[in-house]
């Protein structure tokens, strides 16, 4: 009796250590988008559609909507990603309609209105990508809590380090939960299903 | 009647294996051997429109008893061609030429794949289109300069390339 007792608190103790020890690891390993978790994102602001209309802040709410930040000399993740929610949107169908989705670049110097309007016509029309004048555009960027950051190539040319996670904010603006690179699309596409309840 | 009721699900497997097939040989380059190096799955994600970047992917195998190293890529319709590193690091994604090239270690293999390190071209300035194929120059510390043929696939076409067998 007092082996199994002392087996059972043995058990006890390791079960805690465990779960201290995963609680660390997600802890460390979460987007920082957790961080943000339950939080109004983004100000007011007014920037370009990629078909050259204007768009602000307020033509983003009203209606549940995702974003993502990124750039057209990106050579895989802002591609993959723009394709990837381009077959979500389809496996959405009409459902898609009911909630909005924007590519906002990290890079508007050389992702002007002209580059955006072609380079948006690989992907679901009902993606709207959002450039402008450099400064509105990382002011609307900082707040949308998005990190990017100019990295400078040997030859005078460079790279960007950004954000790669889509964000799913409610209709309010508030951020509810983000799909990250790479995440299954069973599961991406029942995230954004949540949206519409 | 036990082998009656068993011909549809015969039949399925059958049409599923049809179509991986179909859905599988058009793109897959053959695997191609130079000297102790075998490299496979070669590919382009095709970029969309206006894009002036593409990244390209393959498997490099050393069965040689040195390591290898891929030291350089060119590509004449582009600029420029590089070897990135990739990483996402807390939800952010970080990209640096590696300027050392990638070492394969003897009996080794590395795989370059969407999400991680790969070839990097700039400044594109021919259309890189799905179904089309482009020839790129590798240059290794041990085997020399290679040239291999790198289909541009879409994306859902690469996954299933990077997905079949390894």
């Amino acid at each position: 009796m007092r082996k199994l007792r002392f087996f059972l608190w043995g058990a006890v103790f390791f079960a805690a250590i465990g779960s201290l020890y995963l609680y660390s690891m997600t802890g460390t390993n979460q987007q920082p988008n957790t961080l943000l978790s339950g939080g109004k994102l983004g100000d007011e602001f007014t920037l370009m559609r990629h078909n050259g209309q204007p768009i602000s802040d307020k033509d983003l709410l009203g209606k549940p909507h995702a974003i993502f930040f990124g750039f057209t000399s990106c050579p895989e993740v802002c591609p993959s990603t723009l394709y990837e929610i381009t077959t979500w949107l389809d496996e959405l169908g009409e459902d898609a309609d009911r909630i909005g989705v924007y590519f906002i670049t990290v890079d508007p110097e050389r992702d002007t209105q002209e580059i955006l309007a072609e380079y948006m016509e690989s992907f679901d029309s009902r993606i709207i990508g959002i450039t402008g004048d450099k400064a509105k555009v990382e002011q609307t960027l900082r707040s949308y809590k998005v990190h990017f950051e100019r990295v400078e190539l040997d030859d005078g040319d460079y790279t960007m380090d950004h954000t790669a996670t889509i964000y799913l904010l409610n209709s309010e603006g508030t951020f509810v939960r983000s799909i990250a690179y790479g995440e299954n699309s069973q599961t991406a596409v029942a995230k954004l299903k949540l949206m519409l309840n | 009647m036990n082998t009656i009721r068993q011909i549809p699900g015969k039949l399925t497997a059958l049409g599923l294996a049809t179509i991986i097939l179909i859905l599988a040989s058009p793109f897959a380059v053959k695997a191609q051997t130079f000297g102790d190096l075998i490299i496979s799955k070669s590919w382009i994600l095709a970029p969309p429109r206006a894009a002036k970047v593409a990244g390209g992917f393959l498997v490099i195998t050393n069965n040689g008893l040195q390591d290898e190293t891929l030291t350089a890529v060119q590509f004449d319709g582009a600029k420029k061609a590089d070897i990135h590193a990739m990483k996402i690091e807390g939800g952010v994604m970080k990209m640096r030429p590696l300027k050392d090239g990638i070492t394969i270690p003897a009996g080794n293999s590395v795989k370059l794949k969407p999400g991680a390190t790969h070839l990097m071209l700039m400044g594109l300035s021919v259309p890189i289109e799905d179904g089309k194929s482009f020839p790129l120059k590798l240059t290794f510390a041990n085997v020399g300069e290679i040239t291999v043929e790198f289909p541009a696939l879409s994306r859902a076409k690469g996954k299933l390339l990077m997905k079949d067998g390894n």
